[in-house]
């Protein structure tokens, strides 16, 4: 047997090995707290290396650039400018972007991939004291870090890294158009990405999907270059960028399953492997990845099962008809509260029953298809895992604010459908400019005014509450003040000092010394209180309630929804003693959500009319 | 091809037995008066007053020197296009890493505040001269009693210069070393590239880009930068006289060695050892070659002769700490030693060090010593611009033993890890040579090196992330400083208990605490003038116990009678740092006597 094979087996059964046999969970996990930022950094630098191989090979190809058309460039650039100019970057998703950041400031600060739980400024400089390992792929954490690296710790580094990735994104899209129809194929998957508001809203917030896509279409374009030409830099880059995907998000892992499946079928038709020692060593490659896993398993809150009550499995058949109701409100929603494109879902949902067959009939004369063709096809198997995926999930739900985000790769599925079956249909090769026309037309009816209300970011309060944090952080810059609040995280990211409630309740005495040793200049509260549609009387929910032993000054405070006003206030001083526990509220009636939601409603109605 | 020196056919001023006597007279005339022939006190005065025109003088000439050397080179030999963007990225990349891991801010108190104002006096007045007070006479501001103080001049005469064609502000010092760091980089460049070609100059920028204490110094207004570069710029001409010495070379290099004496006190010594590289060129060239600056030279040194002399002289300028007598004994060497261990194989991010580049530099040095004892080559063998690193490296490992002698000098003190700077030229160069007669016997080891040094890089980055080597005290001045620039416009008063400096340089007139009691006087009366919007007093509280507990410290009290009014406090460290507002002064009857000048 070839040695190099041999090799590669071992790489793989030692990856399966020291993956999930050998270690335990928490040695797992330190494993990838001390060497996560590491593991990232070989990945990203043989990735970067390969990449430059196959530009190498692409420019000694003998490219003429000279006489390519430069329209592509300016539509590209003007779809990212659209993307990005209707909304201010901000943090939509919370607490998932805070955690992102927070992984990034320690991979940043100290080279290990942990959220920052602790940081005070002792000496002069911010300093973090301690910390825990995220569940979040680091892929993202370890690009934002490097360019705080480059340019300095700040949070909105993150923004710009997305901004970058819009632009990246969107060539991307017009590549990978190109390669299954041509240019102008490769135009309207711009203009049907940019049409998708959802886009444009994780384009200026700081979370990870914008450069998920761009992964899984990096993927897809090295596997279509792969099976075109077979050779090892393009298999080199391939699997990287396969690998790297994995590391971007939890679900991404299910497009190794085409990216394996492209490589074995290469290596069948060529009647040979192709093993360079990055390809035999790509097994090993994954064990951060499978390390990083068992996060899940040590944590069984990690699923965020309590967020949604009811649920008792992360994943189960039985949630697919409910889902299929919800994606299917998100999609066709037409008052543009949910972020979709109308006209990306009724060109996609028309050629996905098409595209479907399409797959199977490109599966089935393999052999003879086009190479973009058929790693198109083979890489659709993860489109599909990935649907199916999204479907059993239990919170799998797309019109949910939180969730949106997750139908990205779908709408992806979308656009790579209608552009393939709108290969298929010419219609006297007018098909581009009618679809170009009707996404226009869906864009400026539906989209573009969409997106300038952008009113799915507005109706998701805990995003406005994060900017409003923000606000007071840029009105206060000193940074020398403690803010007690139930989401220390946020201020900890900005270099601001925080503790939780809890913490300032059960170590009173801590609070007591730092009023009086002036250790900051200030020290706030952040509460969030509930309104009773009734009476208009504030209650303070119990996480959020210090007790009668602090007394408090309003500062700021704004009220985000009808029902809940939040408040910032200072603490004027701390009683001695005993620590009084603060007196349990009197609590409203216990109401399902459903009975929240209907008297949520019927308040705003309320408020609506008695507006002056 | 330079015509014989001493030819029958040249002008006699050009003939080189003439140009020695001359160069003689000079030598005899600047020993007379740099340190027999004048008194303290007019030695200082001359300083004062003449010592920026004579380096001006110098830096014109040197400047034209540089001119000229890069109007000589030959087609060919600029580097391509392509090597030029390589390495401009990979420069441009690490200036951007060293100025954004700071903002720019002092980091030695209070040495940079005094070269500040050094430039300050240059630019307005000419003189060599820190300020002590400062006011506003008639809308300008004038400085008063001023001195000659110790430090070298080219830095502040560098600062001054960018003040005459920018106009004055304070960031123009830290701008100045914003350029420096590239710059020094770019020289590093160059010289790595002279020994070991692209991949030479590569690895000697990964390897000081990724020290962190020359990061630090580019976003601060000290001096250290430019003594760097001044030592990379000396080497670079250095091999390039003894390449081809001819007048245009060594006038360079002469001149660069003058303006290196006057980047750092003890660059002094790198006179020797350019005089060696002078005298082995014309071993070389078979001749003498002295050119008129050569001639002029001597006469350079003057002014900072006469500067050392007041220095020598002047004890209070040599900050001793109590029970020290003397700046240089042996008594300090074990110190400096175990701190200089403690420092440069310092694993944390406690220190401004690169681990990676002190392991792999003591290990190329060690073996490029025992290489050259073991080939023993001959002078000529030796390439021009190895000999010339060699010997410069040679005055570099010579300050570093001098400064082991000196009493404050241990690099784990933040305000004195600086003076390891030079000793980094000597590691990564060492690496560099080693790693080019290695490469010749194992071709892995470029690419090892090189990723070590990105290593070096990495770890780097953590250290300019969070540059704990930097809170040397100077967060308090710039809250200070931030807090009152944010207070409504107006002339103000700043009575400090750090120092006046950072004020005056902002052209607001100060005063230390301890001075209240005996201008008191003054003080009220201005305050019933109005002279001032407000007077401003800067305080500190420091903890009495494990509690806390914090009391004012003793010398921040102002006399009885002084009314306070307090606008705000911060902590720094275990620290507590107040601004008040003087709201009036109320003296006893006897003191309170008619004021006849300003405080």
């Amino acid at each position: 047997m070839d040695r190099r094979l041999i090799f590669f087996l071992l790489s793989t059964a030692l990856a399966v090995v020291f993956g999930f046999l050998v270690f335990t969970s928490e040695q797992s996990l330190q494993a990838v707290i001390y060497g996560g930022y590491w593991a990232m950094l070989l990945l990203t630098l043989l990735f970067g290396w390969s990449l430059f191989k196959v530009a190498r090979d692409i420019v000694a190809a003998g490219i003429d650039w000279r006489h390519m058309p430069r329209w592509p460039v300016a539509l590209i650039f003007g779809c990212g400018l659209l993307l990005l100019v209707h909304e201010t970057y901000g943090f939509k998703i919370l607490m998932d972007e805070v955690m992102l950041l927070g992984t990034s400031m320690s991979m940043h600060l100290d080279k290990t991939a942990l959220v920052p739980m602790r940081g005070h400024d002792i000496q002069g400089g911010f300093q973090l004291l301690a910390g825990q390992l995220d569940k979040r792929p680091l892929f993202q954490p370890f690009l934002v870090s490097i360019l705080h690296d480059l340019t300095g710790y700040r949070p909105e580094n993150v923004f710009a890294l997305n901004t970058a990735l819009t632009f990246l994104l969107l060539t991307l899209t017009y590549l990978t158009g190109c390669r299954i129809s041509g240019r102008a194929a490769g135009a309207v998957a711009v203009l049907l990405m940019t049409s998708l508001p959802l886009l444009a809203q994780n384009a200026t917030g700081g979370g990870f999907e914008l450069l998920n896509l761009v992964m899984i279409l990096s993927t897809l374009l090295l596997g279509m270059r792969y099976l075109a030409r077979k050779d090892e830099h393009t298999l080199e880059a391939f699997g990287l960028s396969g690998i790297l995907l994995a590391q971007t998000r939890y679900e991404s892992v299910l497009f190794l399953l085409p990216v394996a499946l492209i490589i074995l079928w290469v290596w069948w038709r060529q009647h040979r492997t192709t093993l360079t020692w990055v390809v035999m060593v790509m097994p090993l490659l994954m064990l951060p990845y499978a390390m990083h896993h068992k996060v899940f398993s040590a944590r069984e809150s990690s699923w965020e099962m309590a967020s949604q009550p009811g649920y008792e499995q992360p994943f189960a058949l039985k949630y697919v008809p409910d889902n299929i109701a919800h994606d299917l409100n998100f999609f066709f929603n037409t008052t543009g509260e949910h972020s979709n494109s109308l006209a990306l879902s009724i060109l996609g949902f028309l050629a996905l029953p098409f595209f479907v067959l399409w797959v199977l009939k490109t599966l089935r004369r393999l052999a003879a298809a086009a190479p973009p063709q058929a790693a198109l096809a083979i890489f659709s198997l993860g489109f599909a895992a990935h649907a199916l995926l999204m479907l059993g999930y239990f919170w799998g739900r797309f019109d949910d604010p939180v969730i949106r985000r997750l139908s990205l790769p779908f709408n992806l599925t979308l656009v790579i459908a209608i552009i393939t079956v709108a290969a298929e249909f010419s219609f006297q090769g007018r098909i581009w400019r009618i679809l170009a026309l009707f996404t226009g037309a869906g864009f400026f009816a539906y989209s573009l005014p969409a997106m300038a209300r952008h009113d799915y970011s507005l109706d998701y309060y805990v995003g406005r509450e994060m900017d409003w944090r923000r606000e007071f952080i840029a009105a206060h810059p000193e940074r020398d003040y403690l803010f007690i609040d139930n989401n220390s995280i946020i201020w900890i990211t900005h270099q601001v000092s925080a503790t939780p409630v809890l913490q300032a309740l059960e170590h009173k005495d801590n609070i007591i010394f730092n009023l009086r040793n002036r250790i900051f200049t200030a020290i706030y509260v952040f509460q969030r209180y509930t309104v009773d549609p009734a009476t208009n009387r504030l209650t303070l929910p119990a996480e959020d309630e210090l007790g009668p032993d602090y007394q408090l000054e309003t500062v700021w405070e704004r009220r985000f929804t009808p029902l809940t006003v939040s408040r910032i206030s200072r603490v004027l001083s701390v009683r001695d003693g005993a620590t009084a526990r603060p007196v349990p509220p009197k609590l409203a009636p216990a109401q399902t959500p459903a009975e929240m939601e209907k008297a949520r409603e019927q308040y705003l109605q309320t408020f609506i009319k008695r507006l002056p | 091809m330079l015509p014989p020196a001493s030819s029958p056919s040249l002008a006699f001023h050009q003939r080189t037995p003439f140009r020695l006597a001359l160069f003689g007279l000079a030598a005899v005339a600047a020993v007379y008066f740099g340190f027999i022939g004048l008194g303290v006190a007019a030695a200082g005065l001359l300083v004062e007053r003449f010592g920026y025109y004579v380096l001006l003088l110098t830096f014109v000439l040197w400047v034209a020197s540089l001119w000229r050397l890069w109007a000589q080179r030959l087609p060919g030999q600029a580097l391509s296009r392509r090597e030029c963007l390589g390495a401009g990225v990979v420069i441009a990349l690490f200036t951007l890493m060293a100025l954004k891991s700071e903002p720019f801010r002092s980091k030695i108190l209070y040495d940079e505040f005094v070269l500040q104002s050094t430039a300050f006096n240059m630019h307005y007045f000419r003189d060599t001269a820190t300020m002590v007070r400062g006011y506003q006479v008639l809308g300008t501001f004038l400085s008063f009693d001023n001195y000659l103080d110790k430090r070298p001049n080219f830095y502040p005469f560098l600062v001054s210069l960018i003040h005459d064609f920018t106009g004055y502000r304070t960031a123009n010092a830290y701008w100045l070393n914003a350029a420096l760091f590239p710059t020094a980089l770019g020289l590093a460049y160059y010289l790595g590239r002279r020994i070991a070609r692209q991949w030479g100059g590569l690895l000697a920028v990964l390897l000081l880009g990724s020290l962190p204490l020359l990061g630090q110094n580019a976003t601060g207004s000290g001096m250290e930068l430019l003594n760097f570069c001044m030592i990379l710029a000396v080497a670079g001409l250095g091999g390039a006289y003894l390449r081809t010495p001819d007048h245009t070379r060594l006038s360079a290099f002469i001149l660069g060695t003058v303006l290196l004496a006057q980047s750092r006190y003890e660059s002094a010594l790198y006179v020797l050892p350019a005089a060696i590289i002078i005298v082995l060129g014309w071993w070389r060239q078979g001749g003498v070659v002295i050119s008129w600056t050569a001639v002029l030279a001597p006469l350079l040194f003057v002014p900072f002769a006469l500067q050392n002399k007041v220095l020598n002289n002047t004890r209070w300028m040599w900050e001793l700490k109590e029970n020290q007598e003397t700046r240089f004994s042996t008594d300090y060497l074990a110190r400096n030693l175990q701190s200089a261990k403690d420092f440069l194989f310092s694993p944390t991010q406690q220190y401004a060090n690169s681990l990676t580049l002190t392991v792999l530099g003591l290990l190329a040095l060690g073996w490029l010593l025992w290489h050259l004892l073991r080939t023993r080559p001959g002078l000529p063998a030796i390439a021009a611009d190895r000999l010339a690193l060699f010997i410069i490296g040679l005055a570099v490992a010579a300050n570093t033993v001098l400064i082991m002698f000196y009493y404050w000098s241990s690099f784990t003190d933040p305000m004195a890890s600086r003076f390891s700077l030079p000793l980094h030229v000597i590691l990564v160069f060492a690496v560099v040579t080693a790693g080019q007669i290695l490469r010749n016997r194992w071709p892995l080891v470029p690419a090892l090196l090189s990723g070590l040094a990105l290593l070096a890089v990495v770890t780097a980055a953590s250290r300019y992330a969070q540059p704990l080597y930097s809170y040397t005290g100077v967060e308090e001045i710039e809250w200070e400083k931030r807090f009152v620039a944010a207070r409504p416009p107006g002339d103000r008063f700043i009575i400090t208990n750090k120092s006046t400096l950072p004020w005056l340089l902002r052209k607001t007139p100060s005063m230390l605490t301890g001075r209240c009691g005996f201008v008191a006087d003054r003080l009220q009366y201005h305050l019933q003038e109005s002279t001032f919007r407000e007077i401003l007093v800067m305080q500190s509280f420091r903890p009495t116990t494990s509690q806390g507990d914090y009391q004012l410290v003793a010398d921040d009290r102002l006399p009885n009678g002084f009314e306070l009014e307090y606008l705000t406090e911060r902590r720094f460290g275990t620290k507590i740092t107040r601004i008040s507002r003087l709201l009036a002064v109320n003296l006893p009857p006897a003191a309170a006597r008619p004021a006849s000048a300003t405080p």
